[in-house]
């Protein structure tokens, strides 16, 4: 059986992206053609749902929304997974944007009514609380760089932005970061 | 030196994440997730249909002897029929206006030329409400210039659906006349895409609240074909207990957990009643009004009668049973949005509360759904 790449668009590829295999892979023999395998969702969420949670913690705050725009971001991209061709950047733009989202939730939410404090739970660091204070829009930025080590034309894909606003707003970032930590 | 920088960032990001306790991932909770989309795709749908019916009944109560002009004295009224399509019979028949609603065949599409917001939405989801089967347009058909009266235009073959168009929006002591289509299309653009009834909806038709100007159908739900057409007005539904139901604007529906037990619907009336009630919102417990699955089930392949797809969609599982209710206080953005917040977090075994309101309220329709069980958010409603 061989690992043939192969278009996610193509039909024979429909139901790649079902659930519940067992191995997280699956195996598709249409006609003659070997079409290879490819992750499943489910094998996907759980191989990508620490790194990917940890990445939302450090732009909502809190684990429990972090989880939330997690779990979410795989709800919304179930249905077309089988269109997925790059799940480590499908999901990692998909989770930013879930966190962008919750943030504006929030805001809104805490005009209406008060908010819980941010979660108590985590542990304490100069530098996280810091960029954790950050606007978010530098935050994703600095996030992205300094946690993902993405480069900045990854980061310009992953926030649909153009990489001179990347190179300009971590500018901005690194600048209010040093004047805060020194 | 930049690159000590960086380097402590980075380093000191990557010690404090490993430090968040991330619980083992459960497929489960995605599955949920991906479960309660697709319930809320559809009770979504329903939920302005089924207040918009409930409104149309409240309003028919309220307004009938009012807002009739003596000329336009035709109420007609929905009638489920054994055949494929939903047909409307006239109450009376000695005027024009009493003419039975033809539904198809044929799609409408309103082009908003009112510069009222929200007029087109409103006016798109009273058609439906009705039957007719709607271009969705989202704003992409926009008519070239604002006007005052409203239009009706129709393709060949589209005649008897525009005439009917053309009934139930006809202002009071202003009729409108259907036309054929003009050539070009007065619209942005100059297509239509296959829609065949364009309705160009002016602001005499939204200027002053559409409810209080349209000609008011009366909504009648037999449960079989052989049974005798009544309309809301002489039923006894809680709806038209209340006729002020709905005067404030806006009407909420509280989508019950679809595994909720029969004690835990009670326990959520009860909280609805005595807490919620004289709590942030105000609710006029006359017109609380429980739906069961069932009732929600009817309700919802009724209002998609002309929509298989949707109908298809229809079961226990995506619609779910349900409370309405109409809230007297909340009568602005803020207060709307408190009593939903309220309704969605204080209330057991709540899966969803979705608003409606009239474009003249300026209130907003909102969906809030509580995420997990304790975490709601709040968006728009997006119908």
């Amino acid at each position: 059986m061989s690992r043939v790449p192969i278009d996610p668009l193509e039909p024979a590829a429909a139901e790649i992206g079902s659930i519940g295999n067992g191995s997280g892979w699956r195996s598709e023999d249409v006609g003659t053609r070997a079409v290879g395998l490819v992750e499943t969702v489910e094998a996907a969420y759980l191989r990508l749902y620490p790194r990917l949670v940890r990445l939302a913690v450090l732009l909502v705050d809190t684990t429990e929304h972090a989880e939330e725009a997690v779990q979410d971001a795989f709800a919304r991209a179930y249905p077309k997974w089988r269109f997925v061709k790059d799940p480590d950047a499908y999901m990692r733009v998909a989770v930013v944007n879930n966190c962008r989202r919750v943030q504006r939730r929030r805001s809104l939410l805490r005009r209406l009514v008060p908010q819980p404090q941010d979660d108590a739970a985590l542990g304490a660091d100069y530098v996280a609380d810091v960029v954790r204070g950050l606007p978010l829009a530098l935050r994703q930025v600095v996030v992205l760089r300094y946690y993902m080590q993405l480069s900045d034309a990854e980061i310009a894909q992953t926030l649909g932005i153009p990489p001179g606003t990347v190179k300009s707003t971590l500018h901005r970032a690194r600048a209010r970061l040093r004047e805060e930590l020194t | 030196m930049n690159q000590d920088f960086d380097a402590e960032i980075a380093q000191s990001l990557r010690s404090w994440t490993e430090l968040v306790d991330v619980p083992g991932p459960s497929f489960y909770d995605v599955r949920r997730r991906v479960r309660r989309r697709r319930q809320r795709h559809v009770a979504a749908a329903v939920a302005p249909a089924v207040l918009g019916i409930v409104w149309v009944g409240s309003r028919s109560v309220s307004t009938r002897n009012e807002l009739q002009p003596a000329s336009s004295a035709s109420i007609p009224a929905v009638v489920n029929t054994p055949g494929p399509t939903t047909t409307l019979a006239a109450e009376t028949s000695n005027s024009t206006a009493n003419r039975p609603l033809v539904l198809s065949p044929g799609k409408v599409v309103i082009a908003d030329a009112s510069g009222v917001a929200g007029a087109g939405k409103f006016a798109t989801l009273y058609l439906s409400t009705l039957g007719f089967l709607m271009h969705d347009s989202s704003n992409a058909i926009a008519p070239v210039e604002p006007l005052n009266d409203t239009h009706v235009y129709y393709e060949p073959g589209s005649e008897e659906v525009a005439a009917s168009v053309a009934q139930v929006l006809s202002v009071a002591g202003s009729p409108i006349t259907p036309t054929p289509m003009p050539a070009p299309i007065p619209v942005v653009g100059g297509t239509i895409d296959d829609a065949t009834v364009l309705v160009v909806l002016g602001k005499a038709s939204a200027d002053v609240g559409m409810a209080s100007t349209w000609v008011s159908p009366i909504v009648t739900t037999p449960t079989n074909a052989s049974a005798p057409a009544t309309s809301i007005a002489d039923s006894d539904q809680p709806a038209h207990q209340s006729p002020s139901a709905f005067d404030s604007g806006a009407a909420v529906i509280v989508y019950m957990s679809p595994d909720a037990t029969p004690g835990q619907i009670d326990a959520a009336r009860a909280t609805i009643l005595n807490s919620i009630g004289t709590g942030v919102g105000g609710i006029d417990p006359n017109t609380l009004e429980y739906l069961d699955s069932a009732q929600a089930q009817t309700e919802a392949r009724r209002v998609y009668a002309n929509d298989e797809a949707l109908a298809a969609q229809v079961s226990a599982s995506t619609v779910p049973t349900m409370f309405r209710l109409y809230p007297t206080t909340a009568t602005t953005p803020e207060g709307l949005q408190q009593l939903v917040y309220a309704l969605s977090t204080e209330i057991p075994n709540v899966d969803a509360v979705a608003t409606l309101a009239t474009p003249s309220s300026n209130l907003i329709p909102l969906h809030l759904v509580p995420a997990g069980e304790t975490k709601p958010t709040l968006a728009p409603l997006t119908t």
